[in-house]
Formats: C-alpha cells, structure tokens, sequence
C-alpha cells in the first residue's frame, strides 16, 4: 500500500500545525516520530479522513483522502491516541459492532474477530465485559478492531503511551508481525518504539519533516557525536548548555553520562557509535537549521 | 451502500439495547407509572378514549417527549463519553448509523406512551380504546419525534455536554409554561409549542374532543415540517463532516420542511386570531376554575356600537332545520316594548354567521345584530310579531385553560351543542346589563318567555335530542317560561327518567352519574316540600361534560316547569362514588334551592322574580339565601327530626365558631341558621314553609336597611314569621 503525502498544509486559527509536508510510505512499518506537539497527530487523522487538511495532496494507494473518504476507510484500521470502547459490553460484542460497522459480512465476523483476537493474545477474554480490562489489554484491543475488515493499512496514534514495559514490549512484537502483512503508520514521541518495529522513519518537528529515512540513518545523523563521560556535577553544569543529555547515572560522587555534542566533554569523553535515540535528539536539537532529508 | 443497511440495523440494535438496559430505563417507566396510578386510581369511570383524550393522555405525550429529550442526550453522548466517537468516525459510511441510533432514542421513547395506553385498556371498553389508539399513537409519534431529532442534531452539532440535556427538557417544558405569560397569553400561535399535545379541549363522552376547526392538523403538520427539518440538517451536517459535501437534496427538502411547518404555523395561528377578532365578539372562556377574567368582550366591537334600543321577548317558535347541508332556522318572535317611549326599531342579537333569508319586516344584519323597522311606531306596552328566517352553521369557540381553544357550539353531522351564548336564536340584547359588567347573563332574557323548539334531522345524521325546555314530543320541546335555550344533540346521548328526574347524560356516563342523580332527587323532594307554591313538573339533571353551570358557570337558571342542573360529570361522579357531603352540598343542595328560591318568587312576584341584578343577588350573593341554603342541607340530612337538626345544626355553627378562633358568631348567617331553627321546634313543617317563603320574599334593600347591622331583628323577624303560620 503506497502512500503520497505531497505540500500538505493544516492550519488552525492561530496555528500552522502542518507546513508542506511531503514524503512518501511504500509499505512495511513506518514510523512517525517527533517531540508532543510536532503535528503528528493532526497528519494521522488526515490520513485517517478525521481531518481536512488545508491544502496538499494526500492519496492512499488510488484513493484520495480528501475526495474519496470512504473508500479510503475501507482499507483502514485505525487506533487513535485516545479511545475508548463501551464498557457494558463484552470484547466480542464490541468487536462484533465494529466488524459490522466496518462492512465485514454476518457470516465471516466471528471468525474474523477471533482472528482478530488471536493476533492480539486476548482470545481468552473475549466474553469479558471491557470495563474489567487493563490499560494494556484495552490497547491490544484497540489493535484488534483496527484488524477488522483485513485493512491495507493500519494507523497507529502513540500506541504505547502509559503501557507498562512488559506491554510495551508486547506491543512492539506485535507490531513487528503486523508489518510483515499490512502497511503499519506507527506515530510516536518514543523512540525505542522506532528502533524496534519500524523499517523506515520520519520525524516531524514544528509541522515540518526534518527527516525521512531509516532508523540506521536517523542514527547516523549523530555520527561522531556521541560521548560517555564522568563528571562532577560542577563541571556537568558548565558544559549542560553545550550538549544535549541522553541518559545520566550517578557513580560515586559523580554522574556517568552519554552526551550528544560535536566536541569531546573536557576532552575526557569516549566516543560511542550511535543509535537511533542519539541520532533523533541530535537532529531535534538543531534547533536553527534543517538537516537535508535523505529521501526515499 | 451495500453495507449501510446493516449499518442502520445493528447501529439501531446496539443502541436500543444500551438505552433499554440500563438500569435508569425501567425505573423511569415505573415512575411514569406511578404517576398514572396516582393520577388515575380514582378515575375508574373514564373511558379508555377519555383517558387518552385528555389530560392523561396528554402527560403521557409529554412525559415520552421529555423522556425522547434525555434518551436522546444520553445516546447521543455516549460514543463521546466513551471516547468511542473518533474510533468509530473512521469508520465508512454516511448517515445511517446516527439514524439508526437516533430512531432507537425515538422508539425507547414513544414506549413511553405504554403507561397511559396500559390505564386506557384497563378502563375500557375495548371499542373505546381501539377508536382512539391510532390517532392517538400517530399524534404522540409526531410530537416526541420532534424533540429527539432536535436534541439529536444539537449533539451531533454541538457537542453538548452531558449536563446540559436534562437542561433542554426544562426548557422544553418551559416552553408550555410561556403560553401562560404575557404577552404570550394573547398569541395563539403559542398554542404550538404545547409540547403536550396540539389541540387543546376538554373533553366529553357526548361528544369527545371538540377541537377547534383544522387546528390540529396545522399543529400536527408544524411538527411535521420542524422534524424533518432537523433530521434533513443532521443528514447534512454528517454527510458534511463525513464525505466533505452537501448532499444535493438537502437544500430542497430542508427548504420543503420548514416551508411546511412555517406555512402550518401561519394556518395554525391564522385560525385562532380569526376566531378572536372576526367571529366572536364575546370570547368565552370556559373553564372548570377560572382563574383569569372569565370572559371579555373583544375591543373594540368587531361589529360596530351595541344599540341602546331593549325590547323583550314573550314568545319564541323555533324551528330548526339540519336535513339539509345548510341549517336553516325560522323563529316567531311575539316582541313587546317595556321602554317608556315608541320605537322605531328594535335591535336583536344574532349569531354573526348567520344570514337572514326572510322576514316579516324590513330587517338589515350587520354582523350580530339584526335591526328590524317597526311599521308604525311600537307604542310602549305593545306587541309586534316578527317571522324570521335564517340559515348558516354555528360554529363559535371559547378559550379554555386560559391559552386554547375548541369548539364550543356546533352543528356537525357527529352532534350539536348549541347554548344561549352562540345567539343562535334572536335575542334581545341589554346594554344596561353589560354596563353592569354581567356579560354572560346579555344571553339570558330578561324575562322568561313561552318557547317551542321544533327540530327538524337530518335522515342520514339522526341521533336523540336534548333540551333544557321540557319535552313534548319527537324533537319537539315546549316551556312556559324560559330565560334561555339549550339544544343538544348527539348519538351518545341518553335520557334517563327516575320519578321525577329526566336525567340527561352520555350514554358512557350513564352509570357513574346515576348514583348523584338518585341524590339529586332525594334532595330535591325534600326541598320541594318546604317550597308548596312552587308547581314543577319534575326536575332535569343534565351531566355532559366540563360544565359546572350554564348558561353562567355555576349556575343554571331554571324553566317555570322545572329546576335544572347542568354540572360536571366528574363532579357528580365523585358526588356518587364518594358520597362527599360539602360537595353535595354545593354542587346539588345550592343549585336545587336556587331554582326553587327562583321559581317560589316567580310563583309570587310574576316577572319582577326575573330582573337583574335582583335575581343575581337573591340567588348567589344573599347571605339570607346562603344561611338558609345550610340549613336546609341539614334538614335534609337529619331526614326532619328536630332534634338531629339541633345537633347539626349546633355543630355547624360551633364549626363556624372555631373558625373564627373562638369568636362569638353573630352575623346574619348564624341568626337565620338559629331563627330557622328555633321556628322549626316550634311551628313543625308549617312554621318553616311560612318562613322560608317570607325570607325568599325580602328584598335586597330590606336585608341592608333592617338586617345587616342588626342580625338579631332578623333572627326574631324569622320566628315571627314562622309564628305567623299559626
């Protein structure tokens, strides 16, 4: 499922949140990343035909987003940032709702909502009421409705915000097998979301992409500029507003820390290769330039 | 749109369960029935039409209206409240799945009008209730419809939060308390927004809902047009946010809808101020309580100045003729000149609809008043004939519970009601007595005249007749002496003779009304005794509908043959389940001695009895008639003997006594009471004759000059009296 994101604009009244966007997502898993208010959620609901966009293009595979809506909701499964089910109703009713809702035939629904199911470990649960479910479980629900109807192409809003690490990473393995079948748009402000699902990357930042490529790329954006040193907390105060802080550990009356900056910490830092989250903050914290997009 | 039709159903089952389910659901329709239960555990002599048709009926609407209101609120918050909605927007489709939720919020609501349907089965009869179910479910449907597409569309619209739905419905409700605020009061297009149900009337089992022309219709078709209108704007408003365009009929049909309920409105109130300002310069009110003015003359006179010319009438033959499509009517009319001076004319009251076909003499109508050329002048306490022919429908309205209106006289193949106040016949009118500020009483004659009322039917149409005139034959009534006439007509009519009682009713009231009519005559034979001078031939007891009195409210003049009552079938009913002595006591004791009070001074004083205001005083006003009116209920309930009297009677008064917290009592009242009494122990049956009679005899300007400061010369003036006997 290939989709064209071509000038896109989306302004509100005081706010561009969208500024000519383009880029292009040819299938597999492709993650959306950027810091809260980038505008990532406002391009996941214009492709999901929540939203309007100003002016731009958007077509998913031979549909446009903007003039054919409903034939675009066909081929969609989406998960927003926030959602909810009703609670007075089982995992199987719902699910049964929605596979209606989504034009899934009478006599194929049960079988596709214990498909669905299945996918997401919650086939045990199925007669439930959702109102005794976890958070996590709610979101793995979340995935199995926007499984219903086989979509082309699944849109995932921040899925792993306020899950705890164990689903989180079951979230992410199931993440992981969806793309080999679906074309999956993961948005996220969490980069290990990225680094483990996601084939290809864009980050959005201030309504504008500053990158798109792969997650190797994103992390080669910080290339000989990754540090870990030890210092005292004087010394870390004075050079703080130099360099960008990726992770601190206090070690005997001194903070460990891995540093983002293009020179060596007081000359006692040891250099390190980088990865993804080095490369995102090293981009994001450009503040004044744009960093030339490796394009597709 | 393969799918949309399984979109609507499962979209309408899902919410038709959520709504069905949930536990608030079932406890309100227990409370809907329990307000039934309250409202109706006594009223077990309603028919099932009746219940339906009236105000249970029509709180049983707006209770399913106001349900619609938070059904459809709370439906329509809850994809939002569970932060379901942005989940299901991107699902595909159009409009289907708000329809299929928004005609579930209507169907949960319109079971709402179970509870008033489930009174009407278990009153019965089943004819009565299949008669009325469809226009009663199709009348509840439209105006619950309404509301719910209006909350629906505010929703989907809007947003608005969950708070603010049970807000609407006290808006919603409030809309039926504007009708009573000034300036509303006079605008009958307020009459609308009864969200109850359109067409406000009483209603009877004679005759069922007399409502007003084709204002039902009109106010149904507004409510057509208005929700419509809102399900054409939600259908756009969805298909704008869902497919980004307006669906090509939208502009049409919202355009269509609200050209309906406009047009409707305009008919609606075109019908009603017609009735205000063209056809009744007497706009009648007519309810059982009237708390505003209970009838004004509309200003200025819609048919130019009241004539300062009086006449009376002595003799009347009526013939009424409804065998054709046009009523015709021709009166005789034996007019006599009471003024001091010759006449030129006399001027006549006539129904304004009414067209004059013929007459004896050169007359011109212009609107209600019929002036007719005297051939030679009319000397003072002569007589002129005068034939009149007339034709035309009546058909006049009055306004009830002070906003709506009905019919109030009529011809109509279904029936006819025609009272004195639709001047059906011509009547002489009496500036001196509006100038007195007695409106209802310019339909009454000043002095009674003999009548014949011969009615002609139609073959297709007959049903049995019914007057206040005694009746002497098929269709045909005759009275000495009259000072008005009441014809009434209508295939529910019964007439029920128990000794001396004709006692007219509905056929369906017949029972209920039976036990107080037996009462009404065990009272009036024990008050014909006290009254020998008066010679009646038996007495009429008419139960029809909402009236507590005609032509007056609350009081019925009699004939020279007859006392009359005309009261209340809910009144009487209670009369005969209960057995409610105060009410007996007003409703039958009062109304029997007044007529006999009435026609005891006719017997004595000819027509000076007759005069107003006298008359007015001396049976109503007079604190002698009020004192002797208790007493007499006490007699009557101690069945004579002195001594159950006296402790009535003691009771009574130390009644009156605690009242007045302990104050002694010595007005006019208790002297009467006690002087009554006092002639009673003393003189017997004889005694009290003597008394009443001179007491029914003494003038208002007697009372206020000896009496009303010095009550105990009035008590000693009584026993002399009854003394006198001897």
């Amino acid at each position: 499922m290939n989709i064209e994101i071509y000038k896109l604009n989306k302004s509100y009244k005081t706010t561009r949140a969208l500024q000519e966007v383009s880029f292009q997502i040819p299938g597999g898993v492709f993650g959306l990343l950027g810091p809260n208010g980038a505008g990532k959620t406002t391009l996941m609901r214009i492709l999901a035909t929540l939203l309007a966009p100003s002016s731009g293009k958007v077509r998913i595979g031979e549909w446009d987003v903007t003039r054919q809506p409903n034939e675009v909701r066909r081929l969609l499964g989406y998960l927003p940032q926030e959602f909810g089910f009703f609670g007075n109703l089982t995992a199987f009713e719902m699910l049964d709702y929605i596979a209606a809702m989504k034009g899934v035939p009478r006599n194929q629904r049960k079988t596709a909502i214990e498909s669905a199911l299945v996918s997401v470990g919650l086939e045990d649960r199925v007669r439930q009421n959702i109102r005794t479910y976890s958070g996590g479980m709610k979101q793995r629900l979340g995935i199995a409705q926007a499984l219903l109807g086989d979509p082309s192409l699944l849109i995932v809003d921040e899925p792993t915000a306020g899950l705890d690490p164990e689903e989180r990473i079951r979230f992410r393995g199931i993440m992981g097998q969806l793309g080999s079948q679906h074309t999956v748009l993961l948005s996220t402000h969490i980069v290990a979301d990225i680094e483990a699902s996601c084939d290809r990357v864009a980050v959005l930042q201030r309504g504008r992409v500053v990158f798109n490529g792969t997650p190797a790329g994103l992390a080669a954006m910080a290339q000989g500029r990754v540090w870990d040193v030890e210092l005292d907390q004087a010394e870390w105060t004075a050079l703080q507003s130099r360099y960008h802080l990726i992770s601190s550990r206090p070690q005997n009356g001194h903070v460990h820390l891995r540093l983002v900056g293009t020179e060596n910490p007081l000359g006692r830092g040891t250099p390190r290769s980088p990865g993804v989250e080095d490369g995102y903050v090293a981009l994001i914290s450009n503040d004044n330039q744009f960093v030339e997009v490796e394009h597709a | 749109m393969p799918n949309a039709g399984e979109r609507f159903r499962t979209s309408l089952r899902l919410a038709w369960r959520q709504i069905t389910h949930h536990w608030s659901y079932p406890l309100a329709h227990l409370i809907v029935l329990a307000v039934f239960f309250i409202a109706l555990r006594t009223a077990e002599d309603i028919s099932a039409k009746g219940i339906l048709e009236t105000i249970p009926g029509d709180i049983g609407i707006a209770l399913a209206s106001l349900a619609g209101i938070l059904i459809a609120g709370a439906s329509a918050s809850r994809s939002p409240g569970a932060k379901f909605s942005e989940l299901e927007q991107s699902f595909p489709g159009g409009s289907e799945v708000i329809l299929g939720r928004s005609l579930a919020s209507f169907m949960a609501s319109i079971l709402f009008l179970i509870e008033p349907l489930l009174f009407a089965v278990l009153n019965g009869p089943w004819d009565s209730f299949l008669s009325e179910l469809p226009i009663y479910l199709a009348e509840g449907c439209l105006i619950v419809a309404l509301p719910v597409a209006l909350v629906w569309l505010l929703a989907h619209r809007s947003g608005l939060p969950t708070w603010s739905y049970p807000l609407l419905g006290m808006v919603w409700l409030g809309f039926f308390g504007l009708g009573y605020l000034t300036p509303f009061y006079s605008n009958p297009a307020f009459g609308l927004l009864n969200f109850m149900r359109q067409g406000g009337s009483y209603y009877s089992e004679m005759w069922g809902r007399l409502l007003l022309d084709e204002t039902p219709r009109w106010a149904d078709l507004f409510y057509v047009g208005l929700g419509v209108a809102a399900l054409v704007l939600l259908w756009l408003v969805q298909t704008v946010r869902r497919l980004h365009r307006v669906p090509a009929a939208t502009p049409l049909l919202l355009a269509a809808s609200l050209v309906l309920s406009g047009f409707s409105a305009v008919k609606y109130s075109g019908i009603t101020s017609d009735w205000l300002t063209n056809h009744t310069p007497w706009v009648q009110t007519i309810d059982s309580a009237a708390y505003g003015p209970r009838q004004h003359v509309a200003e200025p006179y819609p048919f130019g100045e009241p004539p300062a010319v009086e006449v009376d009438v002595r003799n009347y033959d009526l013939t009424l003729d409804f065998s054709n499509e046009t009523p015709k009517f021709h009166a005789t009319l034996e007019l006599v000149n009471d003024q001091d001076r010759a006449l030129q004319e006399v001027v006549l009251l006539l129904n304004g609809r009414l067209a004059l076909t013929e007459s004896s003499l050169p007359c011109e109508k212009q609107g209600i008043w019929l002036r007719c050329s005297a051939p030679e002048p009319f000397a003072p306490g002569g007589t002129l004939r005068l034939d009149l022919s007339y034709e035309g429908t009546v058909h006049e309205a009055g306004m009830i519970l002070s906003r709506d209106w009905q019919l109030k006289d009529f011809i109509l193949d279904e029936g006819l009601r025609l009272s004195p106040q639709a001047a059906w016949y011509p009547i002489p009118y009496s500036p001196s007595l509006e100038d007195q500020g007695v409106r209802n009483d310019i339909f009454l004659l000043r002095k009674p005249a003999h009548v014949t009322l011969e009615v002609i039917q139609s073959a297709s149409h007959p049903y049995p007749l019914a007057s206040n005139l005694p009746s002497i034959g098929t269709n045909r009534f005759e009275s000495q002496g009259a000072t008005w006439i009441f014809l009434i007509g209508s295939p529910n009519l019964v007439e029920e003779h128990m000794g001396d009682i004709r006692l007219v009713t509905a056929r369906a009231d017949l029972q209920a009304v039976k036990g107080a009519a037996e009462r009404y005559r065990d009272i009036y034979e024990t008050y014909r005794t006290v009254f020998p001078a008066v010679e009646t031939r038996g007495a009429l007891v008419m139960a029809l509908g909402e009236e507590l009195g005609l032509p007056e409210e609350t009081r019925t003049p009699p004939t020279l043959e007859q006392p009359v009552i005309v009261s209340s079938r809910y009144v009487l009913w209670s009369m005969g389940a209960w057995d409610q002595s105060l009410s007996a006591e007003y409703y039958l004791g009062d109304a029997i001695l007044g007529d006999l009070w009435q026609l005891n001074r006719a017997a004595q004083l000819g027509d000076e009895a007759w005069s107003y205001p006298t008359m007015l005083w001396q049976v109503s006003h007079s604190p002698v008639w009020d004192a002797t009116s208790g007493f007499l209920w006490e007699y009557y309930e101690s069945g004579g003997d002195a001594l159950a009297l006296a402790e009535r009677i003691d009771a009574r008064l130390a009644a009156r006594i605690a009242d007045r917290a302990g104050a002694p009592d010595d007005s006019p009242s208790s002297q009467v009471v006690n002087g009554l009494l006092q002639v009673y122990q003393q003189g017997g049956q004889a005694g009290l004759v003597h008394a009443i009679n001179q007491l029914s005899l003494m003038s208002e300007e007697t009372y206020n000059t000896l009496y009303a400061e010095n009550p105990e010369a009035l008590r000693q003036w009584i026993v002399e009296a009854g003394n006198a006997a001897h």
